[in-house]
């Protein structure tokens, strides 16, 4: 008895080493093909994913694979019958792209797919393409070496300083969309590198070759680097993307994205151009900054309005005036960077007001200032946004960046 | 360290807290986020105070045992008769599909986590096996199994706690306020649901443990950290994801074991977490296996207790472990065909029948016996 009972207990564990039929997620590490970024639009009645690897140690350039399906794992799937030699292996996504088309529409199947997935990580930064889709963007970005994956990682630490070292990750975005329907996700733009790379070898390509041709519109596709350089544009401090109720409603560009830094406390590194009070340009450097908010409560326990309280440090980096010393043209300054940034926070707080959104998460912030009366409001933030009074008040303080006076 | 029994308190305390992890990692902190919101983390301290209550009662219910009595022999003194018989029966049944249930759930965990595309069904029934031949062995054997491997699986939560702690955003913890008394009181629910069935079920095992003074203390020390790492679990999972998106997620704790880097290095490791969850899934399914076949033994009228038998040695009613063990595997394979009807027995079914026998049936047992003067 004892003999056979070992005996089924062998023969029932002997499947599960590695034979397949079984176990169906079974595949060697050689026959894989790491993906580092997923991209994401929208096509007629699905989606199309687009999975580029990342640089290739035999410097060939990095590939690009596209699917369409109806939805993001049938899309995958696509894609993977066309990897000839290796299978592709979604479980070191480190960035996901989102087109301008399929984010209007709706990003809620992507987070959808982004929460369940047992692949995805939800600490993944979201990027959403401004004025093309994903797959054009990724098929174009890249130099014959190096690829989207690559270009992408460089966007990302620039965002990253320029935003105080904040990138919205999936799960930032999923959770705020939770909690207030809305969110900001970071916006890129691509076109030519800044600095012109020579044109790309002619690229290895393993281009799959199909004859039907019904099958080649939903067919993937293996794109190899174009002969141009091209990079993502991330402007001088990124762009953001808003997200209301699953859909994005308004790109906040780069113009405003201070104003975004300081609503949510997330001043990075800036430069800042004003003008001295003989017109020239002074550039300084914004190295710290912050809000404070204090709700005003009506009588009857409603939100009134919001003052704001912005604080904010810099130092004079660059000037054409040679009378800097002079204390009325640092208080000049001083006046023109304090002004500068209630423009921007206003700009902002303009499209929250018009969009209805709490996007910059103030809710949670009057929450954490005033919890009582939060919790007695019987309406959400967002739509309150246009009746309530806002104010501004910045207080600037301006240093010098070097040793003179 | 009393020889004459197989195991003593403490051994059978550590047991419980691997037992816990189960359920624990299952409700913690979905369940409780949904019922109470950013709060929920405060509801396992919140639940300490019945919890308490309970212990106490089931002290004072457990004192009234004899020399070899367990819950189970302790029904059937106390009901006597056809009534005692068929309250076992129920017990057996309910141990049976509790441990089909924990095959079935701890198989959806593989699956949702690690291995996409596969059948729950291999794990329903590797597991099922595995707890068989445990229920086979000695109970004395699943103890110290759990005394042995507890520290590690300790060591492995408290490290992703550490970790999930470093990233937590303080605004998806607090502030607290009047108002969340109402959703904290309903995320106390599920954690009543979690350690409640740890304590009981431990009483269905003390027929092999000798009665030792200051049980009520020592297990409500035990209590008391069981809840403190309960409430360390919940703040780092609401932490780092808020309480809106884990009402949402399936299993929040492997989503943040998912999101873990460590030392800048070492990232991915939720396969290697999830599959440590193999040894309280197995210590549970063949607890709940022995438990529920010892009372069906006693209902039958036989000898429940083994007096040393071998593994193998299905005389003297024996039979009735692997009779047990394929009804077991069979609820594993049936029970809950879809993610959706489990959750259905994750979130309804299984935590109203759980509650029902803890706050219901056991204190039912005991008055009953108080009147009929059984005790």
């Amino acid at each position: 008895m004892k003999r056979a009972l070992v005996l089924l207990y062998i023969i029932w564990i002997l499947p599960l080493y590695g034979c397949g039929s079984v176990y169906a997620n079974y595949r060697e590490v050689e026959q894989l093909r790491v993906m580092q970024t997923m991209g994401l639009d929208l096509a007629p009645g699905g989606v199309t994913v687009t999975l580029a690897a990342a640089e290739d140690r035999s410097g060939s350039a990095p590939l690009c694979f596209s699917g369409t399906g109806e939805s993001i794992s049938a899309a995958i799937e696509a894609a993977r019958l066309h990897s000839v030699e290796e299978d592709l292996f979604t479980g070191h996504l480190k960035h996901i792209l989102i087109g301008e088309d399929a984010a209007r529409q709706s990003i809620e199947p992507y987070l959808s797919y982004i929460c369940r997935s047992p692949d995805a990580r939800m600490d993944m930064p979201l990027f959403i393409l401004r004025g093309a889709t994903a797959q054009e963007a990724m098929s174009a970005v890249g130099n014959g070496e190096k690829g989207v994956s690559e270009a992408l990682q460089a966007a990302q630490s620039k965002l990253d300083m320029q935003l105080g070292g904040h990138v919205f990750t999936a799960a930032e975005v999923l959770q705020r969309c939770a909690r207030s329907g809305c969110a900001l996700i970071c916006a890129l733009e691509y076109g030519p590198a800044a600095e012109e790379k020579p044109a790309a070898e002619e690229p290895d390509t393993q281009v799959t070759e199909t004859d039907d041709e019904e099958t080649l519109d939903n067919a993937a596709e293996e794109s190899a680097a174009p002969e141009k350089a091209s990079a993502f544009q991330t402007t001088a401090a990124g762009s953001y993307a808003v997200i209301k109720d699953g859909k994005l409603r308004e790109f906040i560009g780069p113009e405003m994205t201070l104003g975004v830094g300081f609503l949510t406390n997330t001043v990075g590194v800036r430069d800042l151009v004003v003008r001295d009070r003989f017109g020239a340009p002074v550039t300084l450097e914004i190295n710290r900054g912050g809000t404070r908010l204090r709700p005003l409560w009506a009588e009857d326990g409603s939100l009134r309005g919001i003052e704001i309280y912005a604080d904010v440090s810099a130092a004079l980096l660059e000037s054409g005036s040679a009378s800097l010393s002079a204390v009325e043209s640092a208080d000049y300054l001083t006046g023109q960077l304090e002004a500068a940034v209630s423009d921007q926070i206003g700009a902002v707080l303009w499209i929250a007001r018009n969009l209805e959104a709490d996007f910059l998460g103030l809710a949670d912030r009057i929450e954490q200032a005033a919890p009582l009366e939060y919790r007695r409001m019987d309406q959400a933030l967002g739509p309150l946004l246009p009746t309530l009074e806002l104010s501004i008040a910045v207080r600037g303080e301006l240093r010098h960046g070097h040793d003179m006076d | 360290m009393h020889t004459k029994y197989p195991f003593n308190r403490r051994q059978l305390l550590s047991l419980c807290t691997l037992l816990l992890l189960v359920p624990a990692l299952r409700l913690l902190p979905s369940a409780t986020a949904a019922a109470a919101g950013r709060a929920a983390w405060f509801s396992a301290p919140a639940a300490l105070p019945p919890l308490l209550l309970y212990l106490r009662f089931l002290c004072r219910f457990m004192e009234l045992r004899r020399e070899g009595e367990g819950l189970a022999e302790l029904t059937q003194r106390s009901l006597g008769g056809a009534l005692g018989k068929g309250v076992l029966l129920f017990f057996a049944a309910w141990l049976l599909l509790y441990g089909g249930f924990v095959l079935r759930s701890g198989a959806e965990r593989y699956v949702v986590t690690v291995f996409p595309h596969s059948s729950p069904a291999v794990f329903s029934v590797t597991l099922g096996l595995l707890a068989l031949l445990g229920a086979l062995g000695s109970l004395r054997t699943l103890v110290r199994a759990g005394r042995m491997v507890l520290p590690m699986m300790l060591f492995v939560l408290l490290t992703v706690l550490f970790f999930g702690l470093l990233s937590v955003d303080r605004s998806n913890l607090l502030p607290l306020t009047v108002y969340d008394a109402v959703p904290t009181a309903r995320g106390v629910l599920p954690v009543l649901n979690i350690l409640a069935f740890g304590m009981y079920g431990a009483c269905f095992l003390l027929a092999d443990a000798p009665k030792e003074p200051n049980a009520y203390r020592q297990t409500a020390a035990w209590l008391v950290r069981i809840t403190l790492l309960l409430t360390l679990l919940s703040a780092a999972v609401i932490g780092s994801f808020g309480a809106e998106l884990c009402a949402r997620l399936t299993q929040p704790f492997f989503t943040l074991v998912r999101n873990l880097v460590f030392f800048r290095s070492l990232e991915r490791v939720e396969a290697l977490v999830v599959t440590y969850w193999v040894f309280p899934d197995f210590l549970l399914s063949a607890v709940l296996l022995y438990a529920a076949q010892y009372c069906l033994r006693l209902a039958l009228g036989m000898d429940p207790a083994d007096h040393g038998r071998r593994r193998w040695d299905l005389r003297g009613g024996r039979r009735v472990i692997p009779l047990c063990g394929a009804v077991l595997i069979l609820l594993g394979l049936l029970l809950a065909p879809d993610a959706g009807s489990l959750r259905f027995w994750s979130e309804r079914l299984i935590p109203i029948l759980n509650l029902g026998v803890a706050f219901i049936l056991i204190p039912g047992i005991y008055i009953i016996g108080k009147q009929k003067k059984t005790l």
